[in-house]
């Protein structure tokens, strides 16, 4: 017992030495241990690259506290750089808020999947397909062509909306006719139309119907599903064969019209 | 129409024509059915065509394999017995020429109505091709360029009365005989209680001597699925009615 009380340097005791070194190898082994099972629980939630840089993190915090346990039992005393470390803590805490920021939001998003590759999405009102989702950003490719960034606390903390996440989804047209049309026969060729598309829909059902008497033409709403992926090209096909249909029927789209009445005071007078 | 050609052919049925015809080098395959044409210079030594009924999946959009069948009245079925009854479906006809055994498609076209429709909610349903069917207690006449003839077993094991008024398919799975009178289907439907069942299909034909369709689905993809269909939204659509 003696020759573990024997000091070597300053205070510290060739016992402190063997704590030290016992504490640093149990440490690298739960360091192992964990790594393994960090990869283990994160392979379900996130691609390899992420779920390495994730790993790579909580190895260098442990390796770190591990260290700071470690050095005041070997005599050094951490008090100056601790206040250093505080100091520097401040300065690094208030310089990388938004890469923090947006680490967490990049983690948070991976967990909780409101996108995928490949979905079709809005985002702070950008509208493209989802390229990638990293750890600290996300891109899309706009419809446009546009290549987008946004970094991860702005796609955590905006609207988004996933245009593929149900397999249907509806769209709508409001068609006005003139007064003098007739309406009921206006609904039977735009239902007519909608039944000859074969991308929109059986069921859910399309609804076609009179929505208001506005200004200068009577508002029929039309209401109809098409798959997810081929809404869009359904919509633009839709529009114009409904609009060529109506015009065969005699229907006519109106032009915005105001009545003006003349009150002429000459000839009142 | 159906069946085995060799070079040079030419065919015309009331809306579908097809010709084989040497161009140069190559042999030309033009087609027209309805108002929709197709020409192709296939570069081949042996001409050997195929023209036959596939699964009703690949037009106007490869968006689904599943194939909802409506039924224009819905069958009630006492407890503890089965039927069979004979439905209509939608075929498209397929032109494909053999090298070995390397099947390649030419062309797909189809005079069948293409309808889509979701079985199920928005939410969790499932996107299915469309199609409207009498129910039929015998195999009734139809075009078989057009449609075919669907044999289907309904197995009601339970202790209750079955309403049944569509029927969903899985194409993967869909065994397709032919003659050129017919096109023929033989499907069977478990009903697992009241309001779910299990469809597949059956690797025969509903007469003897039918030729067997190339399995457009089988070929294109090995491993997908065992070819059933569980209906678990529902065996009627309320909703439509």
């Amino acid at each position: 017992m003696q020759f573990f009380e024997q000091i070597v340097y300053a205070d510290v005791t060739i016992a402190h030495i063997c704590y030290a070194l016992g504490l640093f190898i149990l440490g690298i082994l739960l360091t192992k241990f964990g790594n393994m099972y960090l990869r283990r629980m994160l392979k379900e939630h996130f691609d390899r690259d992420q779920s390495a840089v994730i790993v790579r993190l909580f190895k260098y915090v442990i390796i770190t506290i591990l260290f700071l346990t470690v050095l005041p039992l070997l005599g050094v005393d951490l008090s100056g750089l601790i206040v250093a470390g505080g100091i520097i803590g401040v300065a690094v805490g208030f310089a990388s808020q938004s890469i923090l920021s947006n680490l967490i939001s990049g983690i948070f998003l991976m967990i909780e999947r409101p996108i995928k590759i490949g979905d079709a999405v809005n985002i702070d009102s950008v509208d493209g397909i989802v390229d990638s989702i990293n750890i600290m950003s996300t891109t899309l490719r706009g419809f446009d062509g546009l290549y987008v960034r946004i970094p991860n606390s702005k796609v955590f903390t905006s609207d988004i909306s996933n245009y593929d996440t149900n397999r249907v989804r509806r769209f709508q047209y409001i068609i006005g006719i003139r007064y003098q049309d007739d309406a009921n026969k206006a609904i039977k060729v735009l239902k007519q139309v909608i039944c000859d598309e074969s991308l929109a829909l059986v069921n859910p059902k399309p609804r076609v119907f009179v929505d208001e008497l506005a200004d200068s033409s009577v508002n029929i709403k039309v209401w109809v599903w098409a798959p997810a992926s081929e809404w869009i090209t359904v919509k633009r096909r839709l529009l114009w064969k409904l609009k060529i249909e109506l015009e065969k029927n005699g229907i006519e789209i109106p032009f915005p019209q105001r009545v003006v009445w003349m009150n002429n005071v000459e000839e009142n007078s | 129409m159906f069946g085995r050609h060799h070079y040079p052919i030419t065919i015309d049925h009331d809306k579908i024509q097809i010709e084989l015809k040497s161009e140069e080098k190559a042999i030309r395959y033009s087609r027209t059915c309805n108002d929709d044409n197709l020409v192709k210079d296939l570069f081949i030594e042996k001409a050997e065509f195929f023209i036959e009924p596939v699964e009703p999946m690949l037009l106007p959009e490869k968006i689904t394999s599943n194939l909802l069948i409506e039924f224009e009245n819905t069958i009630l079925i006492e407890p503890k017995s089965s039927i069979t009854i004979y439905l209509t479906f939608p075929i498209e006809i397929a032109a494909y020429t053999k090298h070995k055994k390397e099947i390649r498609r030419i062309d797909v076209f189809s005079l069948s109505r293409k309808k889509y429709t979701l079985y199920g909610d928005p939410e969790d349903g499932v996107l299915c091709k469309y199609w409207k069917s009498k129910v039929y207690n015998s195999i009734p006449k139809i075009e078989p360029f057009q449609e075919g003839i669907m044999a289907l077993h309904i197995d009601n094991p339970n202790t209750e009365w079955c309403e049944i008024g569509q029927a969903v398919f899985n194409a993967f799975g869909m065994k397709i005989y032919y003659t050129d009178e017919l096109v023929s289907l033989v499907a069977k439907m478990k009903v697992r209680d009241g309001f779910d069942a299990e469809t597949s299909f059956q690797n025969k034909p509903i007469k003897p001597l039918m030729m067997k369709s190339q399995e457009m689905f089988l070929s294109a993809k090995l491993a997908v699925g065992t070819g059933k269909f569980v209906m678990e939204h529902g065996l009627c659509n309320f909703l439509n009615k």
